[in-house]
């Protein structure tokens, strides 16, 4: 792992490159309010790596998730998926290509209440209006575990399986790499264990791309490197980072 | 989608309960509506006194004045009221000797009135025609007699036997007959007939003459109102028709009628009306509300689902299939509802026919048949409202940023999207439009087209409802803390900060006050307008009118001519005229026309604001309102071509136009070209001047003996007839009161669907307030106070709806502000809003407080 801007200056497709962001910055507002959420942030993620994103509050790491995942455009720079520029596509086209190639997982909120389990893990094939693979549907609903809880309800389900249905809707399509935004943060602590041991195992097994927003330094020692974010820009990155060594780095950020 | 759409409406029955209510019950009216307007349509046209004839000869009222046929287009409600003109009897012979007809009898039927044993007019037993025929026409229901003789000579008359009752008449008896002809005259009774069936003439009094005494009595000219045939035994009614149709030319100005009942008009055909005009505008306005319920209960639900939708969003649904998601569900509840309300509204179009028979509004004729295209026609109408009604939601729904999944806290109420704001704009730019057009062309026209303007402006204000509600919010502020101390700055901070819950809750509450205070006081303001008017028009001292009869004899007006102390006397006929319409030959129309005789402009103040009326007077021009000039195109000095009701063909110039028109006349010709060329005319109203120095207590007593004479009219000083019309008024009314009883139903459920879904999305809410020490008692005064904020901005909306409307349909109608109405309905509309909204708001929230705190 090197830092991320000596990695912008060597050619790209030395590693191939899952997620690449090229002086990615985003503003809000005009005028004296703006904000720069994001300040030309530059980041190439190899692929099959787990990557978690780390910072105080208002760092920018959410925004970061939000523009790499193509849910909201960068003011300037470019977003690759692979060697699809996103940045500047068209809504539509945006929405088939997170449909297909994204996966996401968020901290809550992550099912539609009236649908089963197994409903809503299938919900991206039903929207694409395409049939799931079989076998690899098996296989996704077996290492999530679910496989005796798929016709309950969100309602009906701890939040343990609830984001466990989450991360298998997520893997489901086998997407190129999936967004996961404080998937532990409603967990409790053994649940949320459970839910980042999946994760792991997903990224070592079948060489998907994971990025996670968390502020949880023992969520972070699960990935393969950290990014440290503070006001919006990319101050820091570790390699097979522990808890004890993020925690560190993270009070001198100041959170 | 499919599959989404329906497994979201069974787990989330809550969401689109309101909708579903709504879409059913307006789908019951309608079915139910539509059951009946086919019943209606069907039933128009009741078998009647020619019930006994095969076919029926009559003039033809829909003869233009170039000598073509100018049947009424759909929609013209008057039409059908017009009488038939008379035929020349000459035909009688030509239509006798046509092959297959048996005989042909021509019919004579004149005003011929009977007073009873007290000295009072014996009425029928609906309406009050009277009339008298030769004792051929008996035979066309058929009368027969029941008892006594036929009349033999020319003091004999036949009685129907209903009349008779009723007037405690029997054979033998000497009777007073009223008649244009001869004004009094004394009878015997010989015989009493009945028809087959009482309900053939329930709607007249008929009284049976000897062949040569009906002549005398009838209208002179030798022209007969029908020829009756009858047809051999075996032959085709249809074959023997068009053999008539050919012996006598049909073409304008005859018709050869299989159809009997359609030869004249009954009391039921004029009902039948009063029916269609009853349920086409309940159907309509339960489409209306319905959309508009739905529409405000579509976008709530959006509102609500927020997060879901952009999850799906963010899981690969495109904006389409977003909206393809919510067409479905509409679907679903448009079939089901329709599934449900279909049915139901065929079986509730008997019980609300037999409730309109029992208003008046309908006749006893009208039968209830179910068939399917009402039923489909309602079914496909509930799926294109939900439709229509979920355009607005689903476009949001689908401008739902997928990242919005990502944000934790609930979604800030944002301002209006432009394209909103726009829609909005558009709609108070189309009620402009209404106002504005409707008070350019004045009276009740313009009336009732600034009227429409009620509908646009009510979606207007649903549109803008959170950019409206915002600065009404501190307004009930004020009022809350007064009543609220404790929880009203708290309800008031709420209301605030979500201007978009509080305009989804006061939507329905616009509609609820806005649509009916402008539709019954619409009504009242122009009733007490015309009363006013004419109080004001009247110059004369007394009238005589008719009363519980059609008309009186012309003799009226001559005796009180005679009466000592009677200065002037004027008279009034109306009649059917066809006149020219704009400059075009072809284009004539049925107009009814006063008939004023020369003294009539010293009598009533007609309010000319052009031209003059001596060309009245002198018989030469006749004076027209404003609003009829304006849409018959005519102006002062134009001459316009008409058809007098014997046929007459004449050509007048326009001499006058006055205004004020309202419950009076809409065009006045001379009397002396106009009741001269009627057949058998009758007097509306007598005006009477009393001589200066005359004593009036004299002049008051001469009247009231005139009237014991001619018990068919009443006499009427000025204050008398405002009281009178003041009476009609009322009983004109209550269909408003059934509508606004509708709306407010409609109103209840939008109501209460869109509190119980936003009450019970603050669970965490309560909970946080009861943790921060705050009693059950002060959250539901809390929500009280809010349901306030509510019930005011809607009020003050709905109100501010209807003022504005009603002021442009008054100004359209007397060009001043000039409104009247029941201040009880007002209180209780009002009063009945906020009890709602109090009671809608306050019922889940006391269920959700009882369930979370032990």
């Amino acid at each position: 792992m090197t830092l991320p801007d000596q990695e912008a200056r060597r050619s790209a497709p030395l590693t191939r490159s899952a997620l690449r962001l090229n002086q990615v910055t985003r503003s809000y507002g005009h005028g004296n309010g703006t904000v720069h959420a994001l300040r030309s942030v530059s980041v190439s993620l190899p692929a099959g790596s787990f990557t978690s994103v780390m910072g105080p509050s208002g760092s920018g790491k959410s925004t970061l998730l939000r523009c790499a995942a193509g849910l909201d455009r960068p003011t300037s720079g470019q977003v690759f998926l692979g060697d699809t520029d996103i940045s500047g596509m068209r809504e539509r086209k945006l929405t088939i290509l997170r449909r297909e190639r994204i996966g996401f997982v968020f901290q809550s909120f992550n099912l539609v209440p009236s649908l089963t389990a197994r409903e809503n893990i299938l919900l991206p094939f039903r929207l694409a209006g395409r049939r799931p693979d079989r076998d690899w549907m098996r296989d996704v609903i077996a290492r999530t575990g679910l496989t005796d809880r798929l016709r309950h309800r969100p309602a009906e389900l701890s939040g343990g399986q609830q984001q466990r249905v989450a991360v298998a809707r997520a893997l489901v399509t086998r997407p190129e790499v999936i967004f996961a935004d404080e998937p532990t943060g409603a967990l409790d602590l053994s649940s949320g264990q459970e839910v980042l041991k999946l994760l792991r195992e997903v990224v070592d097994t079948t060489g998907q791309t994971l990025v996670m927003v968390t502020h949880d330094p023992q969520a972070a020692s699960y990935a393969d490197q950290v990014l440290f974010l503070a006001d919006g820009t990319v101050v820091d990155a570790m390699d097979r980072p522990s808890a004890q060594r993020v925690s560190e780095r993270m009070s001198r950020l100041g959170s | 989608m499919l599959r989404l759409a329906f497994q979201t409406l069974r787990t989330r029955r809550a969401l689109f309960a309101g909708s579903l209510a709504a879409v059913t019950l307006a789908l019951v009216l309608l079915t139910a509506s539509g059951v009946l307007l086919e019943s209606a349509l069907r039933g128009e046209g009741e078998a009647n006194r020619f019930d006994g004839a095969s076919l029926v000869v009559t003039g033809d009222r829909d003869e233009g004045l170039d000598g073509k046929d100018h049947s009424p287009g759909f929609g013209d409600v008057e039409a059908p009221l017009v009488p038939r003109p008379p035929l020349p009897g000459s035909l009688r012979e030509r239509v006798e000797k046509v092959d297959g007809v048996r005989e042909a009898v021509s019919d004579l039927a004149f005003s011929a009135q009977i007073s009873g044993e007290d000295g009072r007019l014996v009425r029928p037993a609906v309406g009050n025609r009277s009339l008298g025929h030769g004792w051929d026409s008996a035979r066309l229901t058929p009368f027969r007699l029941r008892e006594g003789t036929p009349p033999k000579g020319p003091g004999d008359v036949v009685v129907d036997a209903a009349a008779a009752a009723r007037g405690r008449i029997h054979v033998g008896d000497r009777v007073r007959v009223y008649t244009s002809a001869e004004g009094r005259g004394a009878y015997r009774v010989s015989g009493v007939a009945a028809p087959p069936r009482a309900a053939l003439t329930k709607d007249q009094v008929a009284l049976f003459f000897d062949a040569a005494t009906a002549g005398r009595l009838a209208p002179p000219g030798g022209d007969v109102h029908a020829i009756a045939v009858t047809t051999d035994a075996g032959a085709d009614p249809e074959a023997v028709a068009s053999r008539v149709r050919s012996a006598v030319g049909e073409g304008p100005g005859v018709r050869v009628l299989t159809d009997t009942a359609r030869a004249e008009i009954s009391a039921s055909d004029v009902l039948f009306l009063d029916t269609l005009v009853f349920v086409v505008s309940m159907g309509s306005l339960a489409v209306f509300v319905a959309l508009f319920v739905m529409a405000s209960g579509f976008a709530f639900a959006v509102l609500q689902r927020h997060r879901e939708i952009a999850l799906l969003r963010v899981i690969g649904a495109t904006p389409r299939q977003v909206k393809r998601m919510l067409g479905w569900e509409t679907l679903c509840v448009a079939v089901v509802g329709a599934a449900v309300a279909v049915p139901l509204g065929a079986l509730l179009a008997e019980p609300l026919a037999r409730g309109l028979v029992d208003l008046g509004i309908a006749p006893d004729e009208l039968e209830v048949r179910v068939s399917w295209p009402p039923l489909a026609g309602a079914a496909a109408v509930g799926v294109l409202i939900t439709r229509l009604a979920v355009v607005a939601a689903a476009r949001r729904a689908a401008r739902v940023r997928p990242e919005e999944a990502l944000r934790e806290a609930e979604l800030a109420d944002r301002r209006l999207p432009l394209s909103r704001v726009l829609t909005g704009l558009a709609f108070l730019l189309f009620t402009g439009c209404f106002l504005f057009f409707g008070i350019a062309m004045g009276g009740v026209q313009g009336s009732g087209l600034a009227f429409g303007g009620v509908l646009t402006l009510l979606i207007a204000a649903a549109v803008l409802g959170p950019a409206l509600v915002r600065p009404l919010v501190p307004l009930a502020g004020i009022l809350l803390r007064l009543v609220f101390r404790r929880t009203g700055r708290l309800a008031l901070a709420n209301s605030a900060a979500g201007p978009r819950r509080v305009a989804a809750a006061a939507v329905p509450l616009i509609l609820m006050i806005g649509f009916p205070v402008s539709a019954l006081f619409m009504q009242t303001s122009q009733q007490s307008t015309a009363k006013e008017w004419a109080a004001e028009r009247l110059v004369a001292d007394d009238v005589l009118v008719p009363h519980d009869a059609t008309g009186l004899p012309p003799a009226v007006a001559e005796d009180a001519a005679r009466l000592p102390g009677v200065s002037k006397v004027s008279a009034t006929s109306s009649a059917w005229v066809r006149v020219q319409v704009r400059t075009d030959e072809a284009e004539s129309v049925n107009a009814r026309a006063l008939a004023a005789d020369p003294a009539l402009p010293d009598l009533l103040d007609l309010h000319v604001r052009e031209g003059g009326l001596k060309g009245l007077v002198a018989g030469s021009a006749v004076a027209v309102s404003q609003e009829q000039a304006k849409e018959y195109g005519w102006r002062v000095g134009d001459r316009v071509r008409m058809r007098l009701p014997d046929g007459t063909l004449t050509k007048l110039r326009v001499g006058a136009r006055y205004d004020r028109s309202l419950g009076f006349a809409d065009l006045i010709v001379p009397s002396r070209v106009l009741r001269a060329h009627t057949p058998d005319p009758l007097l509306d109203a007598v005006y009477v001047e009393r001589a200066s120095g005359a004593e009036g207590r004299k002049v008051g007593e001469e009247l009231a003996g005139l009237t014991r004479d001619w018990p068919m009219a009443r006499g009427a000083d000025r204050d008398a007839v405002r009281a009178a019309g003041a009476e009609d008024a009322a009983s004109q009314t209550w269909p408003a009161y059934v509508f606004s009883a509708l709306i407010a139903v409609f109103t209840a459920l939008a109501l209460a669907n869109t509190l119980v879904m936003a009450t019970l999305v603050r669970t965490g809410e309560f909970a946080v307030l009861r943790l921060a020490g705050a009693t059950r008692r002060d959250v539901l005064t809390l929500v009280a106070g809010e349901s306030a904020v509510v019930a005011v901005c809607g009020l003050l909306l709905g109100g501010g709806v209807a003022a504005v409307v009603l002021a442009a349909t008054s100004v359209a109608l007397s060009g001043g502000v000039d409104l009247a109405g029941p201040p009880l309905f007002l209180a209780g509309a009002g009063a009945g809003a906020v009890l709602l909204t109090l009671v809608a708001a306050l019922i889940p929230a006391a269920r959700l407080l009882r369930d979370r705190t032990p």
